[in-house]
């Protein structure tokens, strides 16, 4: 560094360039100083390549050694399969109110069905499939008057079977995810 | 996050570790291989570490991030690690096969600077450096953390991790600029 200019320390420029922080005296510095401008650069260089360093991975058994060495239980797998079943019961018992919701709702199903007992319902559900199809389809096409287009509508629903799906599919994972973490 | 962990295991759901052990193990084994230079005696001294602070978590006060504390006794797992290596280098020192070692590593390293592969020349060079200004470089750098966590983990003053970063990139900025200019490149 030479010149009547005085130029900040090298460690400053250094602290500048690591810590990336606004630092309005060595900006305006730097635009009128090409020598610390490429010095500044270079070491952003050697930052920046410092952070693309190659990370590194232990073995896949790591945390179960340390457990192992430190005489902890990992846990109980039949409570974690017990808490995912529970989970996964809870949705499918959700979709089903929602359903159930959406046939009172429609009419396809009374309460006093409800009362009757799970045959009677089960019986008046399939009967009225045909009918909730058809309820569908019009609201369907409702929709499709309402909305700009019938894609729209259509849109609607497959995006709520999807979630659903989703929903049954995450349930279904996250017991394999389970399973398969203590069988690891 | 990690503190309200630290407390449920304390409260006694000890197998709520893995979850800690799962968060911090990939980050502290970079620091170990960075450190110790060799995976398998790395991954021992994660391991350790983990162990030892797990024994320990009940001295673990919260004032400091749990990754912070869990580095200082990796770092000080690894140093321990290094000093016994040293000890074993002195008896050693007079082993024709550990200079053929050396020898090996140096053209090696000359390789890659044939090659252009600069963030491999890089990678050797930051393993060249002292074992504090490579463990600063990389807490800094890698790890993220702060001025004021590094100097909590390797137990120096914050002005001694400044000086170490700046030595640090100082240095490896004037070795990859020579490395450079003899390729006839620019940084």
């Amino acid at each position: 560094m030479s010149g009547s200019v005085r130029h900040p320390e090298e460690e400053v420029l250094e602290e500048y360039a690591s810590l990336r922080t606004s630092r309005p005296d060595i900006e305006e510095h730097l635009r009128n100083c090409p020598e610390c401008r490429s010095t500044v650069r270079a070491l952003q260089s050697v930052g920046k390549a410092l952070r693309a360093l190659p990370r590194e991975y232990p073995g896949k058994h790591l945390t179960e050694a340390v457990l192992r060495r430190a005489g902890i239980d990992p846990g109980s797998p039949k409570l974690d399969a017990m808490l995912a079943i529970l989970a996964g019961t809870f949705c499918l018992l959700f979709l089903s109110a929602m359903v159930l919701g959406v046939f009172l709702l429609t009419g396809v199903v009374s309460l006093d069905d409800v009362h009757a007992g799970p045959a009677v319902v089960e019986q008046q559900w399939l009967a009225g499939w045909a009918a909730f199809s058809g309820w569908v389809g019009a609201r369907l096409d409702r929709l499709a008057q309402l909305l700009p287009s019938a894609t729209h509508g259509r849109a609607a629903v497959a995006a709520c079977l999807v979630v659903a799906a989703l929903l049954l599919v995450d349930v279904v994972l996250g017991r394999r995810i389970v399973r398969g973490r203590h069988e690891s | 996050m990690d503190r309200a962990l630290v407390e449920e295991i304390l409260r006694g759901k000890t197998h709520r570790y893995a979850v800690l052990v799962d968060r911090h193990k990939d980050k502290a084994m970079t620091l170990a291989v960075r450190m110790l230079q060799e995976r398998r005696e790395a991954e021992e001294a994660v391991q350790d570490a983990f162990v030892r602070a797990y024994r320990n978590l009940d001295r673990f006060r919260g004032d400091a991030a749990f990754s912070t504390w869990l580095y200082r006794i990796l770092y000080n797992t690894c140093v321990s690690r290094l000093r016994v290596r040293r000890n074993q280098a002195h008896w050693i020192e007079w082993d024709e096969n550990s200079a053929a070692v050396q020898a090996t590593q140096d053209s090696s390293l000359d390789d890659d600077i044939e090659q252009g592969r600069m963030q491999e020349v890089l990678e050797a060079e930051v393993r060249r450096l002292a074992p504090a200004m490579q463990s600063a470089l990389t807490l800094f750098f890698v790890q993220e953390c702060t001025y004021e966590e590094i100097a909590a983990i390797l137990e120096i003053p914050m002005g001694t991790v400044k000086t170490l970063l700046f030595r640090g990139k100082r240095l490896l900025r004037q070795r990859l600029e020579g490395k450079m200019t003899e390729e006839g490149r620019t940084l």
